[in-house]
């Protein structure tokens, strides 16, 4: 009888336990809907309206086609976005620096986004571009080593200072961006980022600017005599900061599903996606 | 300091007129028992033997006394003494034979009189059935209630919801601070070459200290003072052999050997042979690990010990094509030593002095040689590792007869190498990195044991650290209590109230038991982790069935852990600095309830245990700082294992373990980002919840083991072990993988969409195994 016992234990062991289904389902969020907009000031807008989708679904990039996107300034509503045949939300209206923008998106089957309300940063007008630089001759032709780039601006920059800066060569056919800047300074907990030729910086620790350099560590910005050096220097918003801050580490372990998870913080609250401001200034150094 | 020398003062008074009783209790072939029970049954007190045996017991105002030795497995032996004044005596208790297993009745159990240790002894360690038939002794705690297991088939353990690093793990005093072979699925413990294995999760007695969550003791055995042992076992994976024995004629001096070493590189020499010729790709794998001791008995009253442990693993990968070979590996090792001086000192004091060597190091390398285009030779190497040079001093003590005091220091000296990088290229310079940190530690501790009244008793104990590195040092106390409560029926509370610190912390991944354990030392910016315990539980010890019961409650908080920060994993630390990629400051929550019931004589014996609990951390960047569960909170965690003695031949020995998937991180949506951002996420990003927010089905095993035994004959004593390991063949998940899968038009095979699922990956399913051992 206990020998029978045991293998009727056995038996019903194997049956409940032995054979189950080994596939994991995790379950389908509703949809939500993206928005990217990368606003300049002085500069017509558009906006990328898109939907999110559960972890395992088909990759779902197709623009949302039937939203209505308004755009606020000061909390008044200034204009409406059309769609194009692009997958874009236009408008021709200009934003400007030192206004608050916001926009609202709404589209059938998804829950209406709002996103946070975000200043337009002052312009970083640029009085002049130091360089630290010295010669090689190298045959008949000369070459330019650049050590540091020292920007000074026309007026002190106050409040929170959120900066890119993208440096090219002109004269050069492919226009090679420089990577590799490093600031001149830091202010502790600073953080930085270093993306497609775009370098960006937290200089927000400090209360005033009047100056910013950069030191270059890259052979890529060396250069031969009569060079031109193009520099675009912008103050972004602190999400357009932030958010470029995050993506850099969601690319380092893209493991798909099991990537260490990482957040990309968004400012389009009841959905994803970001709502970038910068002021940009052009300037070009040449030789 | 100054408590301890006014009881050294007072002494001498308080003995006049009282009964000493001191000396060691052996086995029949010399080997010291550890913790057996020395039992008074006129005045109803007992003592316990320490790790040499030694014991030493005062009956105050006493004449005579009848006392009762008693340890597992052994007869209990009574020796009378009628007069009163010292006396020394050593008891030598005889093993029991199977036909007279009896359930042992009055023997109080270690477990009652030793506030926090739990013992398993290794004779069930060894019936219980196992994978591949290797017994592990990492992998039996896990039965135990507040010790999980990790991954399926891994030997590390987690303790309270602590990590493995938080576990103090001694082989003779020695720390080890990496117990996997064969990438987890082996502890590097022979248990051959095993004694004893006690374990602390809580009431840590002051003399351990450095580590949050455990202290987990085992002693290897000093070998037989009477005659040469042979010990020959044969299993799937790997083999043992073990010799242990007298040296000389004088018998005072005793030796143990053994040694294991897998063929798993034998199976593949056939492709080796080929890939030396013009076969194309193989693999290999060995491992081998040698304990070894000598005791050496200088008088009666000193001994001298030195244990040594070797181990090394290798894996390496080889690649052939026309333009050449390449190999890359993986190899890492400890190795222990220790030399210990065991002296009695007078009649009631016992001093325990140990130098002690520990190192582990793990490398991870790739060799090229290319002989086309251009011959090329590249050789890429990346280790980390650590190595500590210890002093401890122990003095134990019995002042009064309910005291035990025991007072001593640790001094530690570590170099830590978290990173060593070399590359050669016949191209190129070479390239050689080394990152070196060097670290102190200076410790005092000072315990008394005392029974304050007969109902009433304490654990008392005190340390003092001080930890130094590289300018910063850190100066820590860690008081420990713990009390006692004789209550009716004869049911013991017990409570105790633990401060750790823990200056080492351990950078690893907790899933598979690959070798990447990068131990790095706190530093001036990532200061020691700190735990703050308390537990409380009722024991109590049915003296007629030989059976221990006890339900525990426990709370933990521990500061100042580690993790990889977002974004990073284990596999960049060796390109960067490791304080670039943790997230610190983190802090930890347990709490739980632990029921165990455990028979350790008897013909039936096993243990069952079960425990709910709960496991939380936090770190300020990680999961938008809000607390999230511990990678493996289980909330229910059950195990059983009956071992059954059917008659003199056979053994049969079952468990069963149940607990909660593990938690894991899984996404909850995906959604696009801008294709000029996207140049590394593939075009969109995940987002989570809650970081562990997913759970793993919950896993279930049932294992069966036989074992077979012809004593002694002419070929010595033969066993046979066999049995299955995942009786019901469960596919317990082991990861998940996400698979593409196609979707079909109806009634065609023609494939209009892909989809994606995950799958579960299980390791094993019914796993038979084998195993023959020999002892002459």
């Amino acid at each position: 009888m206990q020998k029978h016992l045991i293998w009727l234990t056995f038996c019903v062991l194997f049956l409940c336990f032995g054979c189950q289904p080994s596939e994991i389902t995790l379950p389908i969020p509703e949809p939500k809907l993206v928005v990217y907009a990368f606003w300049q000031a002085d500069h017509s807008i558009e906006v990328r309206v898109q939907r999110s989708s559960g972890p395992v679904e088909d990759t779902a990039t197709d623009a949302v086609n039937n939203a209505t996107v308004v755009v606020y300034e000061n909390d008044a509503p200034v204009d409406t976005l059309r769609f194009d045949e692009n997958g874009l939300y236009k408008s021709s209206f200009k934003p400007r620096a030192g206004h608050a923008y916001h926009l609202e998106v709404h589209a059938i089957g998804f829950a209406g986004v709002v996103s946070e309300k975000e200043s337009m940063p002052e312009r970083p007008d640029i009085a002049q571009v130091l360089t630290i630089d010295s010669t090689l001759e190298q045959g008949e032709q000369t070459r330019r080593l650049f050590s540091l780039f020292n920007i000074v601006f026309e007026r002190p920059l106050y409040d929170t200072l959120f900066f890119t800066l993208n440096a090219r060569l002109l004269d050069i056919a492919d226009a090679r961006a420089l990577y590799w800047l490093s600031p001149g300074f830091d202010c502790g907990e600073n953080s930085s980022y270093s993306f497609n030729g775009i370098y960006g910086c937290d200089l927000s620790c400090w209360p005033a600017i009047a100056e910013i350099s950069f030191e270059t560590s890259n052979e890529e910005f060396d250069t031969y005599a009569e060079s031109k050096q193009g520099i675009t220097l912008c103050r972004v918003n602190e999400a357009h900061h932030e958010f470029h801050e995050s993506i850099k580490n969601v690319g380092l372990v893209d493991d798909g599903l099991f990537s260490s998870p990482t957040l990309l913080p968004s400012n389009i609250e009841g959905g994803y996606g970001l709502l970038s401001l910068s002021t940009c200034t052009y300037f070009e150094i040449k030789y | 300091m100054r408590y301890l020398m006014v009881l050294f003062l007072i002494t001498p008074l308080y003995m006049w007129g009282q009964l000493s009783i001191s000396g060691y209790v052996t086995a029949e072939e010399g080997e010291a028992l550890i913790a057996a029970h020395v039992f008074d049954t006129l005045s109803q007190q007992g003592v316990l033997s320490n790790t040499y045996g030694f014991f030493h017991i005062n009956i105050p105002k006493g004449e005579k006394v009848v006392l009762r030795f008693s340890f597992v497995g052994y007869k209990d032996t009574i020796i009378r003494i009628d007069s009163p004044g010292k006396h020394t005596l050593n008891a030598v208790l005889e093993p029991y034979f199977l036909q007279e297993i009896v359930v042992k009745a009055n023997a109080q159990p270690y477990e009652a009189a030793k506030i926090g240790a739990v013992q398993l002894p290794v004779q069930q360690i060894e019936r219980m059935p196992s994978m591949l038939g290797e017994t592990d002794v990492l992998k039996a705690l896990t039965l135990l209630p507040g010790v999980s297991g990790g991954t399926e088939g891994t030997s590390n353990i987690f303790v309270r919801g602590g990590t493995p690093d938080q576990n103090l793990i001694l082989l003779d005093d020695a720390p080890v601070y990496n117990v996997n072979h064969l990438f987890g699925f082996l502890s590097l413990f022979n248990s051959d070459a095993i004694k004893n294995v006690e374990l602390y999760k809580s009431s840590f007695p002051a003399r351990y200290g450095g580590r949050l969550s455990s202290v987990l003791k085992i002693s290897m055995k000093e070998g037989n003072r009477e005659r040469i042992n042979k010990k020959l076992s044969i299993g799937l994976i790997a083999s043992r052999l073990m010799l242990d024995g007298p040296l000389g004629k004088s018998k005072r001096t005793t030796f143990l050997c053994s040694a294991r070493s897998s063929y798993l590189d034998l199976l593949t020499l056939p492709q080796r042979i080929a890939f030396e010729g013009s076969g194309s790709d193989f693999f290999n794998y060995s491992l081998y690990d040698i304990n070894a001791k000598i005791s050496h008995q200088l008088n009666e009253r000193h001994r001298l010990f030195l244990s040594y442990y070797g181990g090394k693993d290798r894996f390496t990968q080889n690649f052939k094509d026309i333009a050449g070979t390449e190999r890359t590996g993986l190899k890492w090792g400890n190795q222990t030593l220790t030399l210990r001086s065991a002296k009695q000192l007078g009649h009631s004091a016992f001093l325990n002095t140990s130098l002690i060597y520990s190192r582990y190091q793990f490398e991870q390398f790739s060799e090229d040689i290319r002989s086309q285009p251009d011959p090329a030779k590249q050789f890429y190497s990346s280790s980390s590792g650590l190595r500590s040079f210890q002093a401890r001093q122990t003095l134990e003590y019995k002042p009064l007869p309910a005291h035990d005091v025991s007072a001593g220091f640790e001094a530690t000296a570590w170099r830590f190498t978290p990173q060593k990088n070399e590359l050669k290229a016949s191209n190129q310079p070479d390239f050689f990195f080394k990152e070196v940190r060097d670290a102190t530690s200076l410790s005092f501790f000072l315990e008394d044991d005392f029974q304050a009244t007969r109902y009433l008793g304490f654990n008392l104990g005190l340390r003092w650290n001080q930890y130094s590195i590289s300018g910063s040092s850190y100066q820590y106390w860690e008081p420990r209590l713990a009390s006692r409560i004789n209550l009716p029926e004869g049911i013991q509370w017990k409570t105790s109230l633990s401060w750790m610190h823990q200056p080492l912390h351990l950078l690893t991944n907790n899933g598979v038991g690959l070798p990447n354990d990068i131990w790095v030392p706190a530093t001036a910016n990532t200061p020691p982790q700190q735990s703050r315990q308390w537990s409380s539980g009722l024991f109590k010890y049915f003296e007629n069935m030989g059976l221990e019961v006890s339900l525990e409650y426990y709370q933990k908080y521990s500061r100042n852990l580690i993790d990889y920060r977002d974004g990073s994993n284990f596999l960049e630390a060796l390109d960067q600095n490791w304080e670039s990629i943790i997230e610190r400051q983190g802090e930890g929550w347990s709490e739980g309830i632990e029921f165990f019931l455990h028979k350790k004589t008897g013909r039936l014996n096993g243990l069952l245990s079960y425990t709910l609990s709960k496991h939380d951390r936090r770190f300020e960047g990680i999961n938008g700082g809000n607390k999230y569960p511990f990678q493996f909170d289980r909330r229910h965690d059950f195990s059983a294992s009956l071992n059954y003695q059917l008659n003199k031949a056979w053994n049969i020995a079952c468990s069963g373990i149940f607990h909660t998937g593990n938690a894991i991180t899984l996404p909850t949506e995906k959604y696009p980002v801008p294709s000029d951002l996207a140049t590394y996420s593939g075009g969109y990003v995940f987002t989570y919840d809650q970081r562990n927010g997913y759970r793993l089905p919950n896993y279930h095993r049932a294992d069966l083991g036989f074992a077979h035994t012809k004593s002694k004959g002419k070929f010595g004593s033969r066993e046979w072990r066999f049995g299955v390991y995942n009786l019901y063949s469960r596919e317990n998940t082991y990861y998940i993988q996400s698979e593409n899968v196609r979707i079909y038009e109806p009634g065609t095979l023609n494939i209009i969409d892909w989809d994606v699922r995950l799958r579960n990956r299980y390791l094993f399913r019914l796993l038979p195994y084998v195993a023959f051992t020999r002892s002459w």
